[in-house]
């Protein structure tokens, strides 16, 4: 390892706004390592490492609230109420103002509920579903579904052609803000304006870009949005996704799935179903609580934390690993996927190797956790409440040492 | 069973009680209140906190993302789990996942893409209300008739009305096992066979039933059913909910909600949407896996304890309460809103009184007996077997007997709370 990189990644370690934030999460708690020797964690982006208080709320939740209370709780503890009011929290990471994001089911429930209500919402005639190309599988499959339940076609389009693709015949538009594999960063404002200005509405995936970058869904306009919270937002594995629907659509959002949590007097029991005022109506059954308020815990780890910090250390922190990668890996072994310039990249670095199967194991038991993307992708998230820059340098390190 | 009113009786089925040595398997910190909600909200297993503790400090602090080659298939387990111990099912039957709503929703769709020459949706207009506004939602989207059976409050569907109504154009029928309401149990191979003479599929809500009351899906020739996990089988609020398929039909039915957890080679992140055959083709996503780890030392408490003790003992607590409801709360204006036999019920009876909020409300804070209450007028008594004594359905019963003959409750607000 190159001492004048460790001296940087120290400077930079030093003179880090957020490096105090790392200690909000047990991280550096395995047993069986010796200290100094904590993991390399960048693989944030797909299960966020676990915040300090989680372990202690989760347990006043099921001895004192379960427990002790039992079905008081769900008036006296809050519980019927925590879709909305976990997604009132989530709302600043978004740049949603409150009132306008529910919590519960997962990603894929939820892009199924915002894709059929938003065919629901467009304008008669339109019968075409546009979706990036790339996207996670999971949004496309919806898609599919949801397509074929309103009587509409899905045509694949690479995120970066959506805004010029979009057209009369378009309902909606799926589109990821951040490629999970590449790591690109879309454009949402450009891409909504146009999808607007085509009569079409838009729903943005925040799943990689919540958390790691500021998203500003009011100050855009976005029609609706979806994003799981277990990635960058720490909740905690299959902790329940999010929906954003935008406050003056609302009233016209018309949910596939009209379970009882959406009707506007749930215990009524009554005979029709009556859609609830506000974004509850994207609720359906009984929102998973343990899950869920693991999620209510872990957020507190954002307190005082501004996202344009998080967005600064981010590109910083890739920025600086793209950096020790070029210096350290012998030349033409790796080359990086994820876009260079500052506006169009997320906050992973994807590397494509040859056998990048068996260098991710080979780096895990090396102690730097990435993770691998078929065929050929090696993925490195880096979560900026925790990571260091010093673990950059390693992950850099470790990984020429392995291909070497 | 004895009949009579005084508390000897009860002590004397506790003593003889061969499930008793369950209730300290859970935690009870207040043994002068009375639980009888497990219907509603199972009480926690003692075993549940450190098994939470170790998924979370150690599963996800400790394993973070590795955990998942663990975690990935629990749905499958406890599926299997259930199938095995409650369900009556077979291997590869049942899977858990997502909620009782979203389940009813997607194998409903599933069975109505199946039928697309049948027009007709049964359900009961008293049936619990997601099951409805779900299947209105699907009808209306279809333009199919939706035909809902006035079933009785109190006494529910009558096998009549089901096979006066079920015709050659009916697709499917939805019904819950035991009436959320008044605890009225279906003879489910009865029905299933009615809808089979017309070639109609019954989708089944189990809710009620599970952890209760054996179901048997596989003997009798049920298809497809769903059921939540936080009543009868104590997983925790918001527990994940089961699903069940026949095996034969699995590979013929495709749930509308096309997720990745039920794609062959999901990590292969294919593009085109093609489902495993197995029962995972009904999964659509990560699962929330703190809720669904807390099934798992829930689940085991009734498999240790076995369905069948656990109805003999239900049926014994039902008796008691309807037995001391007939001799005591007649002239304080109650009355039975259950079927009257025993067998024909769930683990829950219900007492209609006209003033049933505010004596609900009046049991809980006055006299430390929780139980619920339903629109419009009933009191819902549900002593889960596990850990209700016979002694406390008795002493729940004669504090019941006591506010409604104080009368205090009557200066209580009549407004219902949002929750209830
Ligand atoms: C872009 C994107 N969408 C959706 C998901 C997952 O969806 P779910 O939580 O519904 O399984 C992921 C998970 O990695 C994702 O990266
Ligand atoms: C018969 C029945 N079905 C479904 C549900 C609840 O469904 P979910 O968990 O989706 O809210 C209940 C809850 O009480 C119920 O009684």
């Amino acid at each position: 390892m190159s001492d004048a990189l460790l001296r940087r990644a120290e400077e930079l370690d030093g003179d880090d706004r957020l490096a105090k934030i790392r200690d909000r999460f047990a991280l550096d708690t395995s047993p069986d390592r010796p200290a100094g020797a904590a993991e390399v964690y960048l693989d944030g982006n797909s299960l966020g490492a676990l915040p300090h208080g989680v372990a202690a709320r989760l347990q006043d939740v099921v001895e004192r609230e379960w427990g002790r209370l039992r079905i008081r709780s769900w008036d006296e503890s809050g519980w019927w109420t925590a879709p909305e009011r976990v997604g009132d929290r989530i709302a600043p990471l978004i740049g949603a103002a409150p009132g306008q994001v529910v919590v519960g089911d997962s990603t894929s429930v939820n892009v199924f509920k915002a894709l059929v209500a938003a065919v629901r919402m467009a304008p008669d005639g339109r019968d075409e579903v546009l979706v990036d190309a790339a996207t996670f599988p999971t949004d496309g499959y919806i898609a599919e579904s949801a397509a074929r339940m309103t009587g509409c076609t899905v045509r694949p389009v690479a995120a970066v052609d959506m805004a010029a693709e979009v057209g009369p015949r378009t309902a909606v538009a799926l589109v990821n803000h951040v490629d999970y594999r590449t790591g690109r960063l879309h454009d949402l404002p450009g891409t909504t304006a146009a999808a607007h200005a085509a009569g079409a509405l838009v729903v943005w995936d925040l799943c990689h870009s919540a958390g790691a970058l500021p998203v500003r869904l009011d100050e855009h306009g976005v029609d609706l949005a979806v994003g799981c919270t277990y990635k960058y937002l720490n909740g905690g594995p299959g902790s329940p996704a999010y929906l954003y629907i935008r406050r003056d659509l609302q009233p016209r959002f018309d949910s596939p799935l009209p379970g009882w949590n959406s009707h506007t007097d749930p215990f009524g029991m009554r005979p029709h179903y009556a859609p609830a005022d506000g974004v509850l109506r994207g609720r359906v059954g009984t929102p998973e609580i343990l899950s869920m308020l693991a999620l209510d815990a872990a957020l507190e780890a954002w307190d005082g934390v501004a996202i344009e910090d998080v967005r600064h250390k981010s590109l910083a922190l890739t920025d600086f690993f793209l950096e020790c990668v070029a210096e350290l890996v012998p030349d033409g072994l790796v080359e990086s996927i994820t876009p260079a310039e500052h506006a169009l990249r997320g906050s992973q670095v994807s590397l494509r190797c040859r056998g990048a199967g068996e260098v991710m194991a080979a780096l895990i038991e090396r102690g730097v956790v990435g993770d691998f993307r078929r065929p050929d992708v090696l993925r490195f998230g880096f979560t900026p409440l925790y990571t260091r820059y010093v673990d950059a340098l390693r992950a850099a390190d470790t990984l020429a040492d392995v291909l070497r | 069973m004895e009949r009579g009113t005084s508390r000897t009786v009860a002590e004397k089925l506790d003593a003889a009680d061969p499930l008793a040595g369950f209730r300290d398997r859970f935690v009870i910190t207040d043994p002068e209140l009375i639980y009888l909600d497990g219907n509603s909200l199972g009480r926690l297993p003692a075993a549940t906190p450190d098994h939470l503790r170790e998924v979370v400090e150690g599963g996800w602090g400790g394993g973070l993302v590795r955990s998942w080659q663990n975690w990935i298939d629990w749905g499958s387990r406890l599926g299997a789990r259930l199938a095995d111990h409650v369900l009556g099912a077979r291997a590869g039957e049942v899977v858990v996942c997502d909620s009782t709503s979203i389940n009813l929703y997607k194998l409903a769709a599933a069975a109505l893409d199946a039928a697309p020459r049948r027009s007709t949706v049964l359900i009961d207009a008293e049936d619990f209300p997601t099951n409805r506004y779900i299947l209105q939602g699907l009808a209306a989207q279809r333009g199919l008739r939706l035909h809902q059976l006035t079933s009785d409050l109190d006494d529910g569907l009558q096998g009549e009305q089901l096979r006066s109504a079920l015709d050659q154009d009916v697709a499917l029928v939805v019904l819950s096992l035991v009436s959320y309401r008044s605890g009225a149990l279906l003879d489910m191979a009865a029905v299933n066979e009615l809808a089979r003479a017309v070639g109609a599929r019954v989708l089944w809500d189990l809710s009620h039933a599970a952890g209760a009351v054996p179901v048997e899906l596989a003997a009798t020739g049920a298809e497809l059913a769903v059921g939540c996990t936080y009543k009868y089988l104590n997983g925790g609020p918001g527990s994940p909910a089961y699903l069940y398929v026949r095996r034969e039909l699995q590979a013929q039915l495709r749930q509308p909600v096309w997720g990745w957890f039920g794609q062959r080679e999901q990590f292969q992140m294919g593009a085109e949407y093609d489902p495993v055959p197995s029962i995972e083709r009904f999964l659509v996503s990560t699962p929330p896996l703190l809720s669904l780890a807390a099934i798992d030392p829930a689940l085991a408490l009734v498999e240790e304890a076995g369905v069948e003790r656990i109805r003999a003992k239900g049926l014994l607590l039902g008796r008691l309460v309807t037995d001391l409801a007939d001799d005591w709360l007649g002239p304080l204006g109650f009355r039975s809103a259950s079927p009257h036999l025993p067998e024909r019920r769930g683990s829950h009876v219900s007492l209609y009184h006209p003033d049933a909020w505010r004596i609900c409300q009046a049991l809980a804070t006055e006299a430390k007996v929780v139980c619920d209450y339903r629109v419009p007028d009933r009191l819902r008594i549900g002593p889960s077997p596990l850990y209700t004594r016979f002694t406390e359905v008795w002493d729940a019963m004669d504090r019941l007997r006591e506010v409604a003959t104080r009368r205090n409750y009557v200066s209580r607000p009549a407004d219902l709370t949002r929750v209830t």
